[in-house]
């Protein structure tokens, strides 16, 4: 490993659209499955990646990068993560959220959370199923006994016009 | 189906957890596949404020999902309960809490706010709530702003071995709070701040908790006991220091056997004495020096002296307020002849002037014990008119009666001094940069708002400074 021949080691992944990208072992670990892959031996030749695809490993290889080279300081860690998902659509955001997920990487999956969360909360129903194209497959019957049964969730929320 | 909807139910979840309940709720609304993902989420987040809903439904809510929890057997990690204070808040309180416990809550955070606007009141534990606590495998508890019986504060602390963090913040009523080695083998962490403390003798804490890591106390008497041996950052800001030796009322003597100690901190009006000496990390001192000091300069500069080479591995930031109105006399020879001690570097000094005759004096004093590498000025301005051009001007002064010491101070000090510059700090650069001394006082005035003097002293008082280092790492 690093630490023993003093170079840094540079890590090969393969996307599953077999892209190949390099990236340096000390950001590459901090996803879990690819640390527990190093610490198994298997980090000799080139290591696939069969659930995330070219276009989100390269953003994911960005925020690795990004992130690891910040000192240990939680403050900027923070602003970095707003920065780097400030500029991603939802469709990239549901990407990065898988891949963080099959990837084992605790502190992306949780901004890319949070971050999906925060454009849900204040809004309505119909704006959420809009935003997401989320099909309503209730009957108006089915729907208003379910926000009868959740009545209290709805003080204080936007109406929806066009439901 | 939607990218969204599609995505594993543990992952909903996750993004569920940063909502609040009724939002979090809300999304079974969506669409059919959203029906039941929020029921069965692993923390709630039932808030109050900012919240329209009734009181009255807020907590039939509340009820409600506890109960079905329990009733379903689902786990909890987390639990944010922010409420008002009501009349029925107690009894709510004693029947959802032992719930709490049954659902296996790993985190539980309750904040009661008072109905009254001026908030002022603080919230009497065991009246406005529960003063049973049934964790019998509490780890962590903090409190702030709330009015504590010692017989409350005593219960929980005995009645709670597992305890690894306890923090009172700004709490009242508290008279004595006692660490015991044996019932709190794994208490790592203790805080006991109060801001209003009229006198530290409020309230008297006695430790003796060897595997304490951290400790921070703001505001009262504390006494140490035992061994120290994990304890690495010690804080004690305006704390009374009980001794169980005889020593006399005005030193402050700390005894502790604390031998990997790499932070400590420490304000108040008495320099202490201490009994271990940290090998590297920071210390951060800040000392007043009063008028009773004053007429005895001679030994508060060698009581200050004793306790920078107590701490000379560390990295030491100092910080001298002047208070007295009076003159300061100080013998230089007895200092440097009497202290035994080599002069100590401090990396930096910051120097609060309230006597513009006397601080050159007591400046020296600090001169013949310690070796500063950046001093800061700083002025108790009496003059409200005070502005930049004003405070440049005094700094000037300060710069160069700092020159005029080396060229005609006791040479025993300044024979070590290499180079002495005024910087600036450049807030776009983040860089301090060298002034010339005369810009001070030239338009337009330098645009920096931080200055420093730098002194350089020779490789000898260096060198047996980073000998010693090393030596001892």
């Amino acid at each position: 490993m690093a630490a023993e021949t003093g170079t840094p080691t540079t890590l090969t992944l393969k996307s599953n659209d077999d892209e190949l990208f390099s990236v340096a072992e000390s950001a590459a670990i901090l996803s879990v499955t690819i640390r527990n892959m190093v610490e198994d031996g298997c980090a000799g030749g080139v290591i696939p990646l069969d659930n995330v695809d070219g276009k989100t490993l390269a953003s994911v290889i960005t925020y690795m990068n990004g992130i690891s080279a910040i000192p240990a300081d939680e403050e900027k860690k923070k602003s970095y993560r707003d920065k780097f998902l400030s500029d991603k659509d939802f469709e990239t955001l549901a990407d990065m959220v898988l891949a963080a997920n099959y990837l084992n990487m605790s502190c992306l999956m949780d901004a890319v959370s949070a971050k999906i969360a925060q454009v849900m909360e204040k809004k309505s129903v119909g704006w959420v199923r809009r935003k997401f194209g989320i099909e309503n497959d209730y009957t108006p019957e089915e729907e208003a006994a379910v926000k009868e049964e959740h009545k209290w969730t709805f003080e204080g929320v936007e109406t929806d016009d066009d439901n | 189906m939607d990218r969204i909807s599609e995505l594993p139910e543990d992952i909903l979840q996750r993004i569920l957890y940063f909502l609040p309940q009724s939002a979090a709720v809300r999304t079974s609304v969506l669409s059919k596949s959203w029906r039941h993902i929020w029921c069965t989420r692993s923390n709630l987040s039932f808030s109050q404020l900012n919240s329209k809903v009734n009181e009255q439904e807020f907590l039939t809510v509340v009820d409600k999902t506890l109960r079905r929890y329990c009733d379903q057997r689902l786990c909890i990690d987390e639990i944010l309960l922010c409420m008002f204070s009501c009349h029925e808040l107690v009894s709510l309180l004693d029947k959802w809490i032992p719930l709490l416990a049954t659902i296996g809550v790993k985190e539980f955070c309750l904040f009661i706010l008072s109905k009254d606007h001026f908030g002022s009141a603080k919230l009497h534990f065991g009246q406005s709530s529960p003063e049973n606590i049934p964790f019998v495998r509490l780890r962590v508890l903090r409190l702030s702003d709330v009015l504590i019986k010692n017989e409350i504060s005593d219960k929980i602390l005995s009645s709670c071995p597992l305890l690894t963090t306890v923090c009172f913040h700004e709490c009242q009523g508290l008279k004595t709070l006692k660490f015991d080695k044996k019932l709190h083998k794994y208490l790592t962490q203790f805080a006991f701040v109060k801001h209003t403390a009229h006198t530290v003798e409020e309230c008297s804490i006695e430790i003796d908790a060897p595997a304490l890591e951290i400790i921070d106390v703001y505001g009262s008497k504390i006494r140490f006991h035992g061994h120290n041996s994990n304890l690495k950052s010690l804080s004690l800001l305006n704390v009374e220091i009980c001794s169980n030796s005889l020593a006399a009322e005005q030193s402050q003597i700390l005894h502790i056997d604390a031998p990997n100690i790499t932070s400590f901190e420490y304000l108040g009006v008495v320099i202490p004495s201490i009994s271990f000496a940290p090998t590297s990390g920071r210390s951060n001192l800040e000392l007043y020096m009063r008028d009773d000091d004053v007429d005895d300069a001679q030994s508060w500069l060698l009581r200050l002296s004793k306790l920078l080479h107590a701490l000379r591995k560390s990295e030491i930031h100092l910080d001298i307020a002047q208070l007295s109105r009076n003159y300061v006399h100080i013998q230089e020879d007895i200092i440097i002849n009497g202290g035994n001690n080599e002069p100590v570097v401090v990396e930096h000094l910051q120097f609060s002037i309230g006597n513009l005759y006397s601080f050159p004096s007591v400046l020296n004093g600090l001169f013949c014990i310690c070796r500063p590498r950046n001093i800061t000025p700083s002025w108790f301005s009496h003059e409200s008119n005070s502005n930049k051009e004003t405070e440049l001007k005094k700094l000037g002064q300060f710069f160069r009666n700092i020159e005029k010491m080396r060229e005609s101070g006791n040479q025993e000090i300044w024979r070590d001094l290499k180079d002495l510059t005024l910087e600036g700090f450049d807030e776009s650069r983040q860089q301090w940069q060298v002034l010339q001394v005369t810009r001070l006082s030239e338009s337009p005035l330098p645009d920096f708002d931080r200055f420093r003097v730098r002194l350089q002293w020779s490789d000898r008082i260096q060198d047996c400074d980073s000998t010693s280092r090393i030596l001892e790492s």
